[in-house]
């Protein structure tokens, strides 16, 4: 839906194609940056040019979504923060094809469109350094990442990224790709009846279908189930990002009826679904990425939908966790429920970033 | 997951019959499938979803759709957490896959062939992150009632490495219960409703059941179980290991321990047949009954039981006395592959075996594996069909006539009278230890029955080993010729 909108933005306000900048010649370095399809990864995450180098790259978008180039200086808390503000452009996204101003930009891309290219030509920085890069359309900003070094010696500095790039260890690594991974599996610290999900783009969560509650996410790649599939099996799979919480506070609440887990679908995004008294539940959890003070970051959307409640339904969290907006109901004073009439209930949503 | 898919020119490329087991019934070959190397099938539970298809669940939390005429493999369902087994309702076409949280129905709503839907069917059971509280099952009997075990915790702190689940150990042994209705066998009604169901299992990892709702589950030797063991199902029962008790109504808050060892004893029903450890069988897997009719060779009715570990096949043979089920229990087909933990037959009579061998090694040596044995619909191998009670002594039936003079001599049966103790430690030695040679062997007429005399003793095993001098009327050798009989009951 987003992106349909995107398309007649971008067809309204037309295209203009980047050509070198008068006086430019030509230039010392070309580089060629693809995206990896379904994957919001560029396919090349590691680049290295000479200082004060005049270069070309050529951001060929493969995939089905749109993306862009961002070259920062100022290191990856800057490369976050540029990425938040270009959430903050409004109907100027298109135009500025979610590129904000900001001293801190180097070099900027306009938008791929999904089998084009578009072309950047820059001068490198005098100053060598590594320069983070990054898309700063909604939601790429965690994955399409990479490091672009500055370097008298661009071979070396290509080497030495390489070799610094964060692998994953893991014994037995589920990782998500342009479909989402669910997987039932011990935890540690973690609920025996657990349900595990990576969602593309580089969130995951983690469900308790005893609680039917959502207990925690984490950001980046999914899970190892190595402790679980080496040997004997039956120890703890590691989560293999970063945690976060979501103040989490225990089940939709429906008068004081028992949540009963029923299961999920696995059409598409998994839909959870449980009962809670005569009332049915279900729950799509989607990613969700915004701003936390001014700093761009992923958390969850929890949509869900109420059918049968006699009485009214209340969602509670712990907003020392999280920021959190729901699209109806009443929060109570302290922020720790959302109250919902059984219409509202309905169909409703919250969004939930972690403040951590 | 992207559906693997490989397709073979010929079933005769998916499925080699390699060198043959040691020990094979004449009429009888083994053939193992070739696995794609995508594919980690540590075998979990099997059935046939149509004439072709059979489905397989693993211990990794898959379900894969076997094609058995073409050799293709196709992903079902993942994500699951430790399948153990699979039941499919064929007029309906839902499978319930059981996982160690939950009984779950699979279905498959848009008909693109993998199931989208996951429907919990009961999670009943209490579980926690302790690895040894697996779940077995089903079946389902013919009211629409699905039965299942559960495992206990491993719950002495030296073994789990922790003592958060040393909960109801009884009289120091090693399985516990860290969760609610660890040990029991447990039913799932029609509605979906929850029935803790009997008592006193160890490690039940084979659950099977006949064409009379019979239901039989298999134990491991350990603590309280004094070799691994066959059980007959009986609402109510306790079957041996105390832990369990801590869930019963009445026992409720009561202190285990201050119950004596003989006092379990006398609660416990004894099992139908004990399967001698290390001899025969170290830990069992799925009873399955032979319902061909013959298709399978002379052993129809009979439970075809295989071992993880020692990776053979047995056969087992029931009869009823005094009421209860007691019967034989003689090798079949050893080794193969790997650890042979569950069996189906194919709608062909064939007999396919899921194998895992992972974690507690397995003779064969391979990590998982799926073979077919199959009989060639002719040849009658000769073999010790099934041994029965008489009022005397033993009926010992053979599938060939024996040789008119060795098989009446006395000398060729050589037996031996032994008990097990019943005790919280780890398995039982023999003991009360007696060689017996029968008083006097009478044939049949057509020399298919040994007519044994011997005096009989209830509680005892009687192992028979018979003389490799006996043969058949064609000189013909006895494939397996250790059987073994448990008489809990005499007839009276």
């Amino acid at each position: 839906m987003r992106s349909a909108f995107l398309f007649s933005l971008l067809f309204t306000a037309g295209l203009v194609v980047a050509k070198p900048p008068a006086g430019f010649g030509t230039p010392d370095t070309e580089i060629t940056l693809g995206t990896k399809h379904g994957q919001m990864r560029f396919d090349q995450e590691a680049l290295a040019v000479a200082p004060g180098a005049k270069v070309k790259i050529t951001l060929k978008n493969t995939c089905e979504m749109l993306h862009n180039w961002v070259l920062v200086k100022g290191g990856t808390g800057e490369r976050d923060r540029v990425s938040g503000k270009a959430l903050q452009l409004g109907a100027q996204s298109m135009v500025k094809h979610f590129v904000p101003d900001d001293p801190a930009i180097v070099a900027s891309s306009q938008i791929a469109m999904p089998g084009n290219t578009v072309e950047v030509y820059f001068v490198a920085p005098k100053e060598e350094g590594d320069y983070p890069y990054v898309c700063t359309l909604p939601g790429h900003a965690f994955t399409m990442v990479g490091t672009l070094a500055v370097s008298k010696n661009p071979k070396g500095a290509l080497d030495r990224l390489n070799k610094a790039r964060p692998q994953v260890r893991a014994q037995w690594p589920l990782l998500v790709t342009n479909k989402p991974l669910l997987q039932r599996a011990f935890v540690q610290n973690s609920p025996a009846r657990s349900i595990c999900v990576g969602l593309p783009g580089g969130v995951n969560y983690l469900f308790d279908a005893e609680t039917c509650a959502v207990q925690y996410g984490w950001t980046g790649a999914f899970l190892d189930v190595g402790p679980d599939r080496k040997g004997r099996g039956g120890r703890h799979c590691k989560i293999l990002g970063q945690r976060f919480e979501v103040g989490a506070q225990g089940a939709l609440q429906v008068g004081d009826g028992k949540p009963v887990f029923e299961g999920y679908s696995r059409l598409g995004t998994p839909e959870l679904f449980y009962r809670v008294g005569n009332a049915r539940v279900s729950q799509l959890i989607t990613l969700h990425a915004g701003l936390a003070g001014g700093i761009l970051k992923r958390g969850l959307q929890y949509t869900f939908k109420v059918a049968g409640a006699k009485g009214t339904v209340t969602f509670k969290l712990n907003p020392e966790q999280v920021l959190a907006e729901a699209s109806a109901g009443k929060w109570n004073a302290d922020k720790t429920a959302l109250t919902l009439s059984a219409k509202e209930a309905g169909e409703f949503t919250v969004t939930l970033l972690p403040k951590n | 997951m992207k559906p693997i898919q490989i397709l073979f020119a010929t079933l005769a490329l998916a499925m080699v019959a390699t060198a043959q087991p040691r020990n094979l019934p004449a009429g009888y070959i083994v053939e193992t499938v070739n696995i794609p190397k995508e594919i980690t099938l540590g075998v979990g539970g099997m059935a046939f979803m149509d004439n072709n298809i059979l489905l397989i669940c693993t211990r990794e939390g898959e379900v894969w759709k076997f094609n058995t005429q073409d050799g293709q493999w196709e992903l079902y369902a993942d994500g699951l957490h430790e399948s153990l087994g699979l039941w499919i309702d064929r007029k309906k076409g839902d499978v319930y896959v059981m996982q160690r949280p939950e009984l779950t129905r699979l279905v498959d709503t848009n008909k693109d062939g993998k199931a989208d839907l996951y429907q919990t069917v009961n999670a009943g059971w209490g579980l926690t992150d302790n690895y040894h509280e697996y779940t077995f099952g089903p079946v389902r009997d013919s009211k629409g009632n699905f039965y299942g075990t559960l495992n206990t915790s491993l719950s002495w702190p030296g073994w789990a490495g922790s003592d958060k689940w040393d909960k109801a150990r009884v009289h120091d042994s090693k399985m516990g219960r860290a969760a609610k209705y660890r040990g029991w066998s447990f039913q799932i009604t029609p509605q979906g409703k929850f029935v803790p169901y009997s008592m006193g299992m160890r490690s039940p990892a084979g659950i099977g059941i006949n064409g009379q709702d019979d239901i039989f589950y298999t134990d491991n030797q350990g603590d309280w179980n004094e070799t691994s063991t066959l059980h007959h199902v009986v609402k109510d029962r306790f079957h041996g290991h105390p832990s369990s008790y801590y869930d019963h109504p009445k026992y409720i808050g009561k202190d285990l321990n201050k119950i004596s060892i003989e006092e379990y004893r006398k609660l416990r029903t004894r099992p139908s047949v004990f399967i001698p450890h290390g001899e025969l069988a170290n830990s069992p897997g799925e009873p399955v009954f032979d319902t061909t009719q013959g298709k399978f060779g002379p052993f129809a009715g009979q439970i075809i039981l295989g071992d993880q570990t020692r990776s053979n096949l047995m056969r087992i043979h029931l009869e009823k006395v005094d009421g209860e089920f007691q019967g034989m229990v003689v090798n079949f087909i050893s080794p193969l592959q790997t650890g042979c933990i569950r069996g189906v037959f194919g709608p062909d009579g064939s007999f396919w075996v899921g194998q895992t061998g992972r974690g507690w090694g397995s003779v064969g040596g391979k990590q998982f594996g799926l073979e077919r044995v199959r009989w060639d619909g002719s040849t009658t191998p000769m073999a010790i069909h099934h041994i029965s009670l008489t009022k005397t002594g033993f009926d010992v039936h053979f599938t060939l006539p024996v040789d008119a003079e060795t098989g009446a001599d006395p000398a060729n049966y050589n037996l031996l009278e032994y008990e097990y103790q019943y005790r919280p430690q780890y398995g039982s030695p023999k003991s009360q230890q007696k060689k017996l040679v029968p008083t006097s062997v009478k044939l049949s007429k057509d020399r298919k029955v040994a007519h044994l005399t011997l005096p009989l003793n209830a509680e005892k095993v009687y192992q028979f080993n018979l003389s490799d001098k006996l043969r058949s009327y064609a000189g013909a050798d006895i494939v397996n010729r250790v059987a073994w009989y448990t008489a809990n009951r005499l007839l009276k």
